[in-house]
């Protein structure tokens, strides 16, 4: 419970950090908001989840991005 | 010379076909140029019955579909389905297929190999893309937009220039490669390190089944 709450937060940390005049289309789901993301990371609901799962698969690569990056810079 | 034969579907019906529909607008126009048959639908005419005559008039030999998806279906205008698993998958038999849509290489692209099709490129996840709301009006010059889309469509513009499935597969993945590395190495901004995430969301999804080494 304590790690989802810490998860929750982080992804919300990093959607701050998203400028206001991006949007995110996300198929048939719609197309969203910063504010509108946060507010659904927060209720964790399908949309919710959704950002928690694609911030978690982009943390898992991070190491496989940046050992790519490094050998091809 | 052989022209291929392409048949290309693009609604337009809310912001994300829009999108979709704006950036599919120079790979039709590649395809002209190359003097292919090219067959497109768009809008309106973007349903289940012009989708079926066309296909069994022209029986061509690449099909671009741009739309909303789910694991067994892609959509055209106003979501109606255009393929589906349980209704018309053997449409697609003999044919290469790239669905720009959500999830459909899940189950829809598994069953078009079992039934005929030569590949199918597409998402095993939703397409997500991130967006310039000032530049809504003109997405084709939404540069935001443009690291997922124009990264995606080479899997359509290699395909028209006669490569093989596998090469196309193989450019648009280092194309989104090759984003993600420029944002992450550059003096990018906010703007642009907070599309990396879906960039490598859209990038590890994107998958070509069935031969990788047939051409359009």
């Amino acid at each position: 419970m304590v790690k989802n709450e810490h998860i929750q937060a982080l992804v919300i940390a990093r959607l701050e950090t998203m400028p206001e005049n991006l949007a995110i289309s996300i198929g048939k789901d719609g197309n969203f908001n910063k504010k509108d993301l946060i507010k659904h990371v927060k209720k964790a609901d399908a949309i919710g989840k959704k950002m928690v799962k694609v911030e978690l698969n982009y943390l898992r690569s991070l190491k496989t991005i940046t050992q790519s990056t490094l050998n091809n810079a | 010379m052989h022209k291929p034969t392409i048949f290309i579907t693009i609604p337009s019906h809310d912001d994300t076909t829009r999108y979709l529909s704006a950036w599919a607008t120079p790979v039709i126009k590649l395809a002209k140029d190359k003097k292919a048959k090219v067959f497109v639908l768009k809008d309106k005419q973007a349903n289940l019955k012009n989708f079926k005559s066309t296909v069994e008039k022209t029986q061509p030999s690449f099909i671009f579909l741009n739309g909303h998806g789910n694991e067994t279906t892609v959509t055209g205008h106003n979501d109606d389905p255009l393929v589906d698993t349980d209704i018309n998958v053997e449409i697609l038999k003999n044919k290469i297929v790239y669905a720009l849509s959500c999830q459909s290489a899940k189950k829809l692209g598994p069953k078009s190999i079992k039934q005929g099709a030569k590949a199918y490129i597409g998402y095993t996840e939703d397409f997500i893309f991130v967006y310039d709301t000032n530049k809504k009006q003109y997405p084709e010059k939404d540069e935001t937009a443009g690291y997922f889309l124009k990264a995606s469509n080479q899997i359509a513009v290699l395909l028209i220039e006669g490569k093989t499935t596998g090469q196309a597969y193989a450019n648009s993945q280092n194309a989104f490669r090759s984003n993600i590395k420029q944002l992450l190495t550059s003096d990018s901004q906010t703007q642009d390190s907070s599309m990396v995430r879906f960039l490598v969301w859209d990038q590890q999804h994107q998958v070509c089944l069935g031969d990788q080494n047939v051409v359009i």
